[in-house]
């Protein structure tokens, strides 16, 4: 019997209509697909495949990076000493003597550490430096934020460079604010916390030794990478890292609720109004925690937490001394009124009409809480082309980077190097990421091109043998389009010289 | 990734070698290469136990073969035409093998970093070792379909260049790929949660 629903439609229909292709009718069949339990099972396997495939090369990339680290590790030798240990004893012994004659007039040396911040102490015997520098740890972190980086209107409204942020403040329409955990010296290089205006933000200092500053985010989003043990607040969910863990995520906080989108590693979300059990996010996967207290996960993922263990997991956490009866078309209702097509839209016609704030706020809620990851990423490229507009070049560039590593478009992919690519003055600076887009699998369709922009960028550099090398390989491809080809003809004559 | 340059400059020898055994260069860097083939094998095979061996299989397939290719496509399409022939031939013979042997229990891998929740790695890896017995189960043309075009999400087209088919051939095969594993997944625990 051919397995199809009482529409006709099979999995092969679904997995078209999830593509957006094939002669399958998408409206007709996303109204079709709210009401078709057999064409809902379809798709939630179909989805759940591709999230399982995903995961384990992501784990799979994650297990290489550690690799990696535990090589440089073991790389390291650890130093021997080349002297005899009867020149040990003799320097020991001295080392004594001076300590001894001379300790007393060094009192802070002995001085006990007081407060959260570790002092620095001289040490008398030299030890080997580690091979890979340690992230500063949440221990070492004093109670305080710094901003990393303003713009203008964070300038004019008092939060500049390197100033620390005690009171809460406002972040200006159009205003990107970088802020980050201090710690002694310096901020946590390992860690950031990028708010975008219209934004308000007040640190939580923290009344006692030890325990971590956390920013509470009343309004606007923002994007954290964190390395170690965190906590972000909004007013209805509380997020959380634990410590030696690195996580990024991105949130949008509204008056009615907060949307959370992890990006990277792991998250813990509690809801602020009730005592709710907490849920874990990993990566790829979000929520919606609203005022209620009620944690809404996105329907794109399964939750991580033990809840997911179930056959049958529940879309919705709510937690069980509810005062008012919650049903999930409640829930429903909350849901995005504003479809991912429509807000597309939305952002094309605000860039068509010039008006770009419009489109930028626009394209940044479509990148923080669109459900489609196909338009999600077109979102982000839009925001990294106009923060790249407006001058924020650090922030287009970290935007830039991590889309063209990530998206599976391999059109959007070459985009975002292009632009990417552009961003830096230095023509070997540019040649590396052209590089790096290459050397990244699977193939690209793009890959004459690229080669060829990489090899414009080493002929600018210098690196004439490079370009040559590069026009060497490109003469071998056939067919090679024409936009390459008479790229070439220009390269080979730089060359040539 | 250090490891197999390492095996293959073992097995293939050096720059001198590879020039005395008449063997031509690829045109791009041996890191280069080895990255990017073992990126191909592995959107092919998934990050499986077995996926170091088949791209080893492929390199050397690769270098030896450098002479014949003609430049008619790219050279990526060209390396991921043989990654996906060493891919289908492994999958029909492992078939034949499994019938007869049985490697036992997976090892133990460790623990990727960023997940320390213990049932979610362990969900993780049940799933994931689920789809890949469905996959299994598929005939190796239709695995190589169903897994570029739904899983590695690369355009139908794409999919018919590195097979060498006709692009209806390939919609043909995902076609019958996708009602089968959507068959199988659908009756697994691990995939029949509450639809979306």
């Amino acid at each position: 019997m051919k397995p199809t629903c009482d529409r006709g439609f099979d999995a092969n229909d679904v997995a078209e209509a999830l593509r957006e292709e094939g002669n399958v009718d998408i409206p007709d069949f996303s109204q079709h697909l709210e009401t078709c339990l057999m064409c809902q099972q379809n798709a939630h396997a179909i989805r759940s495949a591709r999230d399982t495939w995903r995961s384990a090369a992501l784990m799979d990339d994650a297990r290489a990076r550690n690799a990696s680290e535990r090589r440089l590790v073991r790389a390291w030798r650890t130093p021997r000493p080349a002297f005899g240990w009867r020149s040990a004893l003799v320097g020991a012994a001295i080392a004594s003597v001076i300590m001894l004659r001379f300790g007393p007039r060094w009192p802070e040396v002995h001085a006990p550490t007081t407060g959260p911040v570790a002092s620095v102490t001289p040490s008398a015997t030299v030890t080997a430096p580690p091979a890979v520098a340690p992230a500063p740890t949440a221990s070492a972190r004093a109670p305080a934020f710094l901003v990393v980086r303003d713009c203008a209107a964070c300038s004019r409204a008092g939060m500049a460079a390197n100033s620390t942020l005690d009171a809460p403040a406002e972040v200006p329409r159009g205003a990107s604010l970088m802020l980050s955990w201090a710690v002694p010296g310096e901020s946590e290089p390992a860690s950031s916390l990028e708010v975008t205006g219209p934004a308000r933000i007040a640190p939580r200092i923290p009344r006692e030794a030890g325990e971590n500053p956390g920013l509470q985010v009343d309004r606007g989003s923002a994007e954290v990478h964190t390395y170690g043990e965190s906590e972000i607040l909004s007013p209805h969910a509380t997020m959380h890292t634990l410590p030696k863990i690195s996580s990024a995520w991105h949130f949008e906080v509204t008056p009615t609720r907060t949307n959370i989108v992890v990006d990277s590693g792991w998250l813990s979300v509690s809801a602020v109004e009730r005592k709710a059990p907490s849920i874990h996010l990993l990566a790829g996967q979000s929520a919606e925690v609203h005022a209620g207290g009620e944690i809404v996960l996105s329907p794109r993922s399964a939750p991580s937490s033990s809840e997911s263990a179930h056959p049958s997991p529940p879309k919705t956490v709510t937690p069980p001394p509810a005062p008012s009866p919650s049903a999930s078309t409640a829930s429903a209702a909350t849901v995005e009124e504003d479809t991912d097509v429509s807000l597309w839209q939305s952002v094309q016609t605000a860039l068509h009409s010039g008006d770009r704030a419009v489109a930028e706020t626009k394209a940044r809620s479509l990148m923080l809480s669109g459900r489609s990851a196909n338009y999600r990423e077109k979102a982000t490229f839009v925001v990294g082309e106009l923060e790249l507009s407006r001058g924020d070049v650090a922030a287009a560039q970290g935007r830039l980077t991590s889309l063209a590593s990530t998206t599976r478009d391999p059109a959007l992919a070459a985009d975002a190097t292009f632009l990417l690519a552009r961003s830096y003055k230095d023509p070997l600076e540019r040649a590396r990421v052209w590089g790096r887009f290459l050397a990244s699998g699977p193939s690209s369709p793009y890959r004459e091109q690229a080669m060829l922009e990489r090899g414009r960028a080493l002929a600018d550099a210098g690196d004439i043998d490079g370009a040559r090398q590069i026009v060497v390989a490109l003469k071998q491809v056939n067919p090679l389009p024409a936009i390459v080809a008479r790229g070439l003809v220009a390269l080979e004559a730089r060359t040539a010289r | 990734m250090g490891r197999l340059v390492d095996l293959a400059i073992t097995m293939l020898g050096d720059d001198a070698e590879r020039g005395e055994a008449g063997l031509c260069e690829p045109p791009m860097a041996w890191p280069d290469l080895v990255s990017l083939v073992r990126a191909q094998m592995r959107s092919l095979v998934g990050p499986t136990p077995e996926l170091e061996d088949l791209t080893q299989s492929a390199l050397e397939r690769i270098v030896r073969a450098i002479d014949r290719f003609e430049g008619r496509a790219a050279f990526s399409t060209y390396t991921y035409r043989v990654c996906a022939r060493q891919a289908m031939n492994h999958w029909r013979w492992s078939s034949r093998w499994r019938r007869w042997f049985s490697l036992g229990e997976a090892p133990e891998e460790s623990e990727a970093p960023g997940h320390t929740n213990p049932a979610a790695i362990t969900l993780e890896r049940e799933r994931a070792a689920s789809l890949h017995r469905a996959l299994a189960r598929l005939s190796a043309p239709k695995r190589a379909a169903i897994v570029l075009c739904d899983l590695e999400e690369l355009p139908t087209a794409r999919v018919a260049e590195i097979l060498e088919c006709p692009e209806p051939t390939v919609r043909s095969r995902l076609r019958h790929a996708r009602l089968e594993l959507t068959s199988l997944l659908t009756k697994d625990p691990c995939f029949r949660g509450e639809a979306p």
